[in-house]
């Protein structure tokens, strides 16, 4: 079914509509929130939750590019969980892998200056995106938004190994220092 | 853990944060993204053939333009064209499309000389490779040029294989195994303050198109920064792309040309991070990699040359001292 049609059976208030996101999208959400929680149930939990906040969003919201949508959603509900189940301590998942190499990222700045706000964060990253090359952007999203493992990176751009460790690492490092000529304090 | 530490993974959940807000397009090019076919990982002849075409037409102009003088400068870590094994960086593996492969080994043959490299070079006199660029037909026989002090006497002085192992000291750091194929080509030595000690000896062995440097010198240890093992960044090749100079960051570029490890952090897995194939067509698969190893009783041993990583640590674990 076409997206334009699920969003139609939202609008008109069907249940058929969480099952039509289900089997077209239920593969995509459960990925990236495994990705993130490498726990089966917490996973399932975060998609079915995913639903939910579709259902409770649409309508007024009408997305026009719905896997994102439904992506983002995700995203942030595992980003969540994760918080709340592991703040206090640091494992070897690939969610902690993924933070600790954007430690790399934190501009240096000094700590008596006020925090930048979370949206104004938000544009500056963006606007750090759309610099990029949109292969080296999209190399870097897939590891820190999609949080994939190198190896999936490397098979997904048909790129070596060491290529993607070596484009993220100069990104993470430019992103360094785009944030510190900003005069950004995190 | 620290505050800073805490302070650095507070800003990296931060970012990762941040990153949820990241606009719909860059996603939506990053969802987009597909997987290059397996029939385009094949590129064509003619288009591989214009890129090599391209590439001799400007080999041959820096050739002539800078000649021998400069070529004794580059280092083996550098994207030099006039060395054909640099011609060509790893994207020719990667189906990263012809059109950028064709940038990438135009850019590979083009930026590594420039004038402004020749200029640099021609004024800066010190250093012992400087020497090696002066024209010799200036002074007489046996004699060449330095240009501060006028024609010296060439302090080198060439050995036989057979000269090496009695060689005090100094023999005892030349490997006794060497990866299977290698014949000794040359060797010399370098006088020291004391005549009757050499300052440093160096041997070249060869394989066909593959080849091994061993030089060994004494040092002063204080003198010597090695590097910390740890800190991959400053030495792993496989981190970066050639050409090293655009993508080595500016701090590690002069410890990266060059490491120096302590012989006791001599590893296969440090050998490894150092040793890189280059596929390069007509050339062999053969590993090659450059660094020196430094010894606490003052010796310093320079590797540079073409091996398994094995090999080389073979060669290491053979020494006599």
């Amino acid at each position: 079914m076409e997206d334009s049609e699920i969003l139609d059976l939202y609008f008109a208030r069907k249940e058929q509509a969480i099952e039509e996101t289900q089997r077209s999208y239920g593969g995509y959400c459960y990925s990236i929130a495994f990705h993130i929680l490498h726990d089966r149930e917490d996973s399932d939990e975060c998609v079915n939750d995913t639903w939910l906040r579709a259902w409770n969003a649409i309508p007024p919201n009408r997305p026009s590019r719905f896997a994102l949508f439904l992506g983002t959603i995700t995203r942030n509900l595992s980003f969540d969980m994760w918080k709340a189940k592991n703040a206090a301590k640091r494992g070897n998942g690939a969610m902690d892998l993924a933070l600790d190499e954007l430690t790399e990222c934190v501009p240096a700045g000094n700590s008596t200056e006020d925090a930048v706000e979370a949206e104004e964060l938000k544009r500056l990253i963006n606007a750090f995106l759309h610099t990029l090359p949109e292969k080296e952007c999209s190399v870097f999203l897939r590891r820190y938004w999609y949080v994939e493992e190198y190896a999936e990176i490397a098979k997904r751009y048909q790129m070596k190994l060491n290529t993607v460790k070596t484009s993220l690492f100069r990104t993470r490092a430019k992103l360094r220092t785009y944030l510190e000529q900003e005069g950004v304090v995190l | 853990m620290s505050s800073h530490e805490n302070n650095k993974q507070d800003g990296a959940l931060r970012i990762f944060e941040a990153l949820s807000g990241v606009d719909v397009e860059l996603l939506d090019k990053c969802e987009s993204a597909t997987r290059v076919s397996e029939a385009s990982k094949v590129i064509p002849f003619w288009k591989y053939g214009k890129a090599m075409v391209a590439c001799v037409c400007i080999l041959l102009a820096g050739g002539l333009l800078f000649a021998m003088p400069r070529m004794s400068q580059k280092s083996a870590s550098e994207a030099d064209c006039a060395r054909p094994e640099y011609a060509y960086d790893g994207v020719l593996d990667e189906s990263t499309g012809s059109a950028s492969m064709q940038e990438s080994v135009k850019d590979a043959c083009t930026e590594a000389v420039t004038e402004e490299d020749f200029v640099e070079e021609t004024v800066d006199f010190d250093g012992a490779a400087n020497k090696e660029m002066m024209q010799e037909s200036d002074c007489s026989d046996g004699l060449m040029v330095d240009n501060a002090t006028g024609c010296v006497k060439d302090l080198r002085v060439e050995l036989k294989e057979e000269q090496l192992r009695g060689m005090d000291v100094l023999g005892e750091y030349l490997p006794v195994r060497l990866p299977a194929g290698y014949r000794f080509e040359s060797a010399s030595a370098g006088e020291g303050d004391d005549t009757e000690t050499y300052a440093d000896v160096s041997v070249l062995w060869s394989r066909g198109l593959d080849d091994i440097r061993w030089k060994v010198k004494r040092v002063d240890v204080s003198e010597i920064v090695c590097v910390d093992i740890t800190e991959t960044e400053k030495y792993d090749v496989h981190l970066y792309e050639i050409p090293y100079a655009e993508t080595v960051p500016e701090e590690y570029r002069e410890i990266f040309d060059g490491p120096v490890f302590r012989a006791g952090d001599v590893s296969l897995e440090v050998i490894e991070r150092r040793m890189k194939t280059i596929r390069d067509a007509g050339d062999t698969d053969t590993p090659r990699g450059n660094f020196s190893v430094l010894f606490e009783e003052g010796i310093l041993v320079e590797f540079s040359g073409r091996a398994t990583a094995q090999e080389v640590l073979n060669a290491f674990d053979s020494l006599l001292r």
